[in-house]
């Protein structure tokens, strides 16, 4: 038995993940290979965006780039409780662990996305956590849930001090910083709302620059009707959710269960992730129909 | 795995296996933990050259450098004491585990589990990295030669929608198409042995000079003494316990190197840094001697 606020996180979960697998349907379908050039771009530069943001963070409160911080140290999420994981090693060279149970893989599968879903393991995980330190990482990830025939996920992922170049063992290594002291690292709370919607407006904002510059206005519009369907199936699963536990869809329980905004201009990120008419086309193709489809009145 | 054909090809693995971890280990007793860098990096240039000269053979074999041309004409035979099971091969996709594989048990029983930790974490991603311009991923997330696995997990994907036209074209028929299937043969198991035997040694000993200097090439000579002085007897065994005299045939048959640096043309391509020398006069030299083939 979960708590709203359980559900409440999982639902944002699972619109980020459908998010993902839509628009890249929409782009596969119509420009198939060429479109998958551009998804698999995309989805890097959402990865190196994730870590650079990480990194930054963890260097302005004095931590070192390694992988027992890059896995534990101010989490960008809190953990779905659906999520079952066995960690076998975490420490600042490796982190070790095999995920048993993936939400993302699961909702990839109940809606026929599981080739998009291994898209984003291959292609997310390695520019995520090697662009975190330097480049210098080395992502395994051997078995995936989006992988038929594998029941788990591997992850083993080792930033070697030897592999360095010298100025930075002391960025990565305590013990290669003799002078270190280690900062107090007070704990972050993390705001389940507020990360999934950054992750879901650089998700959708890096799949729609790259798709963009790769295959022009056409790309564009790939998105525009992925956007679309999106919200038609997003609405579709919000309103079952509330339907399930006798709750009534309104502008509350929208912005507690869906990563964005329920008023779009209310979102100060659009201004940074403004290119590519990205708010625009949000909002006129995810905005109109999500919102008609819930019948949620906008203020605009 | 016992029979009269493939016993010599294990003893030739193991006498692999073994230059590789003498060498390893004496550079990191004359260089201290500096030295895993530097054979890591080794490891790097050996498997980018493997990588690089595959890539180059089987283009001019008129084969497409795709996963499973790689894979399916490698440089190197499997030991026929290795266990594995292939999951997945095609073009862009191989999936593999490996049960049982004798140079981590060699480099394990040994105690250097750590200096086979440094190739086994470094070999496939640079020959990869190599054959296909960086454009593939590889994924080990077991691996015999780490002590909590009992497996090693391979993935590796070669995704034709991250390749260039040009790049795909070289690597991949085109969709619908039969195309070429050329599959290039590999090597003989004693002339992959062979090249793998002097790109190892060649590399680990560039990359100690030039990180250590002149200790570095005392520390990998020291190493060569030290392997001399260990295959001596294990090659007397192995030819006692086969009813065979150790003698220049069965050493054909069981030692990867020829016995003479003069004899081997590969060795033209890898004299920098007075390789061919120093390997005669510290490992083969000795070797015979102590062999009593001088």
């Amino acid at each position: 038995m979960y708590t709203y606020e359980q559900k409440c996180m999982m639902n944002l979960s699972d619109a980020y993940t459908m998010l993902y697998g839509f628009i890249v349907q929409s782009v596969l379908d119509r420009f198939g290979e060429e479109g998958e050039r551009w998804v698999r771009e995309g989805t890097r530069r959402f990865g190196r965006d994730r870590a650079l943001t990480s990194r930054e963070l963890h260097l302005a409160a004095g931590a070192k780039i390694n992988m027992q911080n890059l896995f534990g140290l101010y989490h960008d999420l809190p953990s779905d409780p659906r999520f079952r994981r066995k960690k076998q090693e975490l420490n600042p060279q490796e982190r070790v662990s095999h995920t048993l149970i993936c939400p993302m893989a699961e909702v990839w599968k109940e809606y026929g996305h599981m080739a998009i879903g291994r898209i984003y393991c291959e292609e997310f995980h390695n520019s995520c956590y090697s662009s975190y330190a330097f480049g210098y990482t080395q992502v395994n990830l051997a078995k995936t849930l989006t992988q038929e025939g594998d029941d788990h996920c591997a992850f083993n992922v080792v930033l070697r001090p030897e592999n360095l170049p010298e100025d930075l063992r002391p960025v990565c290594f305590e013990e290669y910083d003799p002078e270190y002291v280690e900062p107090d690292l007070p704990p972050r709370p993390v705001d389940g709302k507020a990360g999934f919607n950054t992750l879901s407006i650089k998700l959708y904002y890096y799949l729609l620059e790259a798709v963009s510059e790769g295959l022009g206005e056409a790309g564009a519009h790939a998105i525009e009707e992925g956007l679309e369907e999106l919200a038609r199936k997003t609405a579709d699963r919000l309103k079952a959710c509330a339907e399930e536990d006798n709750l009534t869809i309104d502008r509350r329980y929208v912005e507690d269960n869906h990563p964005l905004r329920v008023e779009i201009d209310a979102e100060p990120m659009w201004e940074k992730y403004s290119k590519h008419e990205a708010k625009q086309r949000m909002e006129q193709h995810f905005y109109k129909v999500f919102h008609r489809e819930l019948s949620l009145v906008c203020d605009r | 795995m016992d029979n009269i054909h493939e016993i010599p090809l294990q003893n030739q693995q193991d006498c692999w296996a073994m230059l590789y971890m003498h060498l390893c280990a004496s550079m990191v007793e004359y260089c201290g933990q500096r030295a895993k860098g530097a054979i890591r990096e080794a490891v790097r240039r050996l498997s980018e050259d493997r990588g690089r000269t595959l890539r180059e053979s089987h283009l001019a074999a008129g084969a497409k450098t795709n996963l499973k041309t790689l894979y399916g004409g490698f440089d190197c035979l499997p030991d026929p004491r290795v266990r594995q099971t292939i999951l997945a091969e095609t073009d862009q996709v191989r999936l593999w585990e490996v049960y049982t594989c004798p140079v981590a048990d060699l480099w394990v029983k040994a105690g250097h589990r750590d200096l086979g930790l440094c190739y086994c974490e470094e070999y496939q991603h640079a020959l990869l990295k190599a054959y296909t311009g960086g454009k593939a991923q590889v994924n080990l997330s077991a691996l015999l030669t780490c002590d909590r696995d009992n497996h090693c997990r391979f993935s590796v994907y070669y995704r034709r929608a991250n390749l260039s036209d040009a790049q795909l074209k070289e690597s991949f028929s085109e969709p619908g198409q039969s195309g070429s299937e050329v599959v290039p043969t590999s090597p003989s198991f004693r002339d992959g042995l062979n090249a793998l035997s002097i790109k190892t040694y060649y590399y680990l000993l560039e990359v100690a000079e030039e990180r250590f200097g002149k200790d570095g090439v005392v520390a990998v000579t020291a190493g060569l003494r030290e392997l001399a002085a260990a295959l001596a007897p294990v090659l007397k065994t192995h030819a006692d316990d086969t009813l065979n005299t150790c003698d220049r045939d069965f050493l054909r048959e069981n030692f990867p190197l020829a016995l003479e640096t003069d004899s081997e043309s590969l060795w033209a391509q890898y004299s920098g840094h007075n390789a061919p020398l120093l390997l005669q006069v510290n490992l083969l030299d000795r070797l015979k001697k102590a062999l009593g083939l001088s």
